[in-house]
């Protein structure tokens, strides 16, 4: 608890905070960009939208945020060469612990706030379409499932490499890779794929009418596998890393 | 002036060796240029414009979202290496005038930069033949990339002074991809060549390759974002005690 | 006519808010000299030495190198007669030590064989393959002292060039330093918080004192200041000190003792005569050092720790 504060207190007048709020605040402007001017038939469905879109933007944004998240949490520690003493005062795993406790609390915080926007913006349009709180429950619980299982990732390449360009070129191509799978329509089970792999709404594009149509969906067995493997990849992050940190030599 | 700039480019290769940075402007073109070509094939029922149809498959994603922000990891790069270690000191007490050695480092970030757009196209062209493209490659190409170019000197310039200025490494990451995403929104209500971060999208035209535009409005506004992030940079430079912070 | 000195200050001055780092600074080195630039940590030499490197903006006061007032446009061109270590040493650690210089030899633009020399003189051939990132803060500090020497030239500004030295690395620093005037025809300006490492290697001093700077010199001057006294215990000292104070000499009372400046011994000799025919007691005579420590501690005030 104390090593978790003290990660606070590390990040004093870094501006996490206020980058990470000024990263989601640029999603949520791309919400209200894409659902402006709702027509009839947009209204009808506009939580169903909500759902479908999020995951989308995510995967386009989320593996970056998450990088930069673990590199700014991380590379104070390389710059001011701090592992030597850090050493001296805690077992190198509870100090793994307090740098991933303390991004698990960003994380949270993020994806919240992601559905307090979204559910604020349904109502603000009056969306006429049945709002079912336990999907956006959902939703939330599956976005912090995979934004922690990249940040955990992140943070890994961010502690172990002194060159932080590795891991934010990692995020960059994980982001490009997840987001290009969802077009071929392999839901992927690498961890950047996670996001669409746990999307709760499906849609269909009626090619002559150009019509658009929304439905909650139904997850086939290798769907819901590939949701559970967001929950292995946290394992295998956290227990990969835990053991090269404490393992690496400073 | 001549030659303190040479000087200054060859100290910034020499800083550059043994780390192959390179290496993330070749892997992420292959990435979309193999998913952009396997999507293009899967879907011959509705792409049908052939070269055009493989472009927009190609560059749309990557011209958007992930150029920029690469091209911020490489300028955060690229100043980092003064940024730690003490090196600020002997950067700027080397007997070279400010104004080259910010040169070096832009003469840096574009070369890669266009290094990795000659990439993108020469992979366009491979995949082309390899999706069995029979029509010649469209001439209009050349054009596409001399102007893209140009609109990746204008993010270098941008990324190299929220770099400098912003000493995280990955926070003008974090801004370029956010400037991506708003240069969507801009190019989508006609804008785009009035923003920094969209220029290159629409000289590359990314997603629609059929797209227009004002060529002599591109130059111009590249040219001055060039001048004015380079003078502020400069300016920077001069003005602020880097090395005593 | 006296030579030209090859820093001159005047008046220079820096403030970073309300607060005076460095103010009226009137430094003057003179040419061929090792210039000792000494005072407690945080007095302001850092500060003083990057402000004469172009590093910081002077507040006011103006800087004179080489003779020439230094200014925007011909900052390089004097920078390029000048080398410089300021705090700890610059470095890139993906790189080798060779590698290292060959970045300042490009930037100097002078020779390839300088490299080679330079990383003779600070004993470092063996490891010139090897990554910085694994030397030891000894073999960085001297990679930095290697680089400043890069282009051999004519100034050499050093701020604490022995830090995280080992003894014998210290040792070896200092030899080295005081060698580079003779051998080279370097001059030197190089700071320290200590005043035996200025006296091993100074042949110049200035002592910087909460920002100014409180004295300045060739360091004989300042050795001159540790005079010797003679300290006197007598049965009655009040009679005693009446007597010297006819012959005209300076004294003072510390306790029971007086003090007065180093008299040759036919004097003590004969005042020991004189002091007994007046039946006075003579308990001790005994001769006080004040050493450079004193002199350095009364300059810079007790109350600041070295």
């Amino acid at each position: 608890m104390i090593t978790l504060k003290t990660e606070f207190q590390k990040i004093k007048r870094r501006k996490i905070g206020l980058t990470m709020a000024a990263l989601t605040g640029i999603q949520f402007v791309w919400f209200l960009w894409a659902t402006k001017n709702p027509d009839e038939k947009e209204l009808t469905q506009g939580w169903l939208n909500l759902l479908y879109s999020l995951p989308l933007l995510n995967v386009i944004m989320m593996p970056t945020i998450m990088s930069v998240l673990a590199s700014r949490l991380s590379d104070l520690e390389h710059k001011g060469n701090t592992y030597k003493q850090l050493r001296t005062l805690r077992r190198p795993g509870i100090l793994y612990d307090a740098k991933v406790l303390c991004g698990f609390l960003f994380v949270a915080a993020i994806c919240a706030a992601q559905i307090l926007f979204l559910l604020v913006l349904g109502y603000c349009y009056h969306y006429t379409d049945t709002l079912y709180p336990h999907y956006y429950l959902s939703a939330f619980l599956l976005n912090l499932g995979c934004c922690f299982s990249l940040y955990l990732l992140q943070l890994n390449l961010s502690l172990l490499f002194f060159n932080q360009m590795i891991p934010l070129v990692v995020g960059l191509c994980g982001s490009l890779l997840g987001l290009i799978l969802m077009f071929i329509k392999m839901y992927s089970f690498l961890p950047w794929g996670g996001f669409l792999s746990c999307t709760l709404v499906s849609m269909d594009w009626n090619v002559e009418t150009r019509v658009v149509t929304y439905f909650y969906r139904e997850h086939s067995a290798i769907e819901l596998c590939a949701i559970g493997m967001v929950f292995i990849w946290i394992a295998i992050f956290y227990m990969t890393g835990r053991v090269a940190f404490t393992r690496k030599e400073v | 002036m001549n030659i303190s700039y040479y000087k200054a480019v060859k100290a910034e290769r020499l800083k550059l060796k043994r780390s192959p940075v390179w290496l993330a402007f070749f892997a992420l073109p292959m990435i979309s240029a193999f998913f952009g070509t396997m999507n293009y094939k899967m879907n011959l029922g509705i792409l049908k414009s052939e070269w055009f149809s493989l472009w927009s498959q190609h560059s749309l994603f990557l011209c958007y979202f992930f150029m920029p922000a690469l091209i911020g990891t490489y300028c955060s790069y690229l100043w980092r290496l003064e940024h730690t270690h003490h090196n600020w000191n002997s950067f700027l007490t080397a007997p070279i005038p400010r104004f080259s050695l910010y040169l070096g480092k832009l003469t840096q970030a574009v070369q890669m930069a266009v290094l990795g757009n000659l990439w993108i196209f020469l992979l366009f062209y491979v995949c082309g033949r390899f999706a069995g493209i029979q029509s010649p490659f469209p001439a209009v190409a050349a054009e596409w990339f001399v102007c893209g170019v140009l609109g990746t000197v204008v993010i270098c310039c941008v990324q190299l002074l929220l770099s400098l200025i912003i000493r995280s490494f990955a926070i003008p990451i974090g801004i370029a991809l956010l400037g991506g995403i708003l240069g969507l929104m801009i190019t989508n209500r006609d804008h785009g060549l009035d923003y920094p971060y969209s220029i290159y999208c629409m000289g590359m035209r990314a997603n629609n390759p059929d797209m227009t535009i004002d060529i002599p409005a591109l130059v111009t506004n590249s040219l001055g974002y060039i001048f004015i992030f380079s003078f502020l940079t400069i300016l920077y430079l001069h003005r602020k005690e880097i090395a005593a912070n | 006519m006296p030579k030209q000195n090859l820093v001159e200050t005047h008046n220079l001055t820096k403030q970073y808010g309300s607060v005076r780092c460095v103010s009226s600074v009137n430094m003057q080195v003179p040419p061929g000299a090792v210039y000792g630039f000494l005072g407690p940590n945080g007095a302001g030499k850092s500060t003083t030495l990057k402000m004469i490197l172009g590093l910081a903006r002077p507040t006011d006061g103006t800087i004179t190198l080489f003779g020439t007032p230094v200014n925007e446009h011909n900052r390089i061109k004097l920078l390029a007669q000048t080398g410089s270590l300021i705090e700890s040493p610059s470095y890139y650690g993906h790189l080798t030590g060779e590698e290292n210089l060959r970045i300042v030899q490009t930037l100097k633009g002078c020779s390839a064989k300088d490299i080679d020399e330079v990383l003779r003189i600070v004993r470092l051939d063996a490891a010139r393959q090897k990554l910085v990132n694994h030397y030891s803060l000894g073999m960085k500090q001297r990679l930095g002292l290697a680089a400043a020497l890069l282009g051999f030239p004519r100034l050499l500004i050093l701020d604490e060039p022995t830090n995280g030295l080992d003894p014998a690395g210290i040792q070896e620093m200092r030899e080295l330093i005081r060698s580079l005037p003779d051998a080279y025809g370097m001059t030197i300006l190089v700071s320290s918080h200590l005043l035996g490492e200025i006296d091993q290697m100074a042949d110049h001093v200035g002592i910087i004192r909460k920002g100014e700077l409180v004295y300045q010199n060739a360091l004989e001057s300042l050795h001159s200041h540790a005079k010797s006294q003679i300290a006197l215990r007598v049965s009655h000292t009040a009679i005693a000190m009446d007597l010297l104070r006819q012959d005209g000499i300076d004294i003072s009372q510390e306790e029971d003792y007086l003090l007065f400046p180093m008299m040759d011994d036919s004097y003590v000799a004969n005042l020991c005569r004189r002091l007994i025919a007046q039946n006075i007691s003579l308990y001790r005579i005994e001769k006080r050092e004040k050493s450079l420590e004193d002199i350095f501690l009364s300059l810079t005030g007790k109350e600041t720790s070295l």
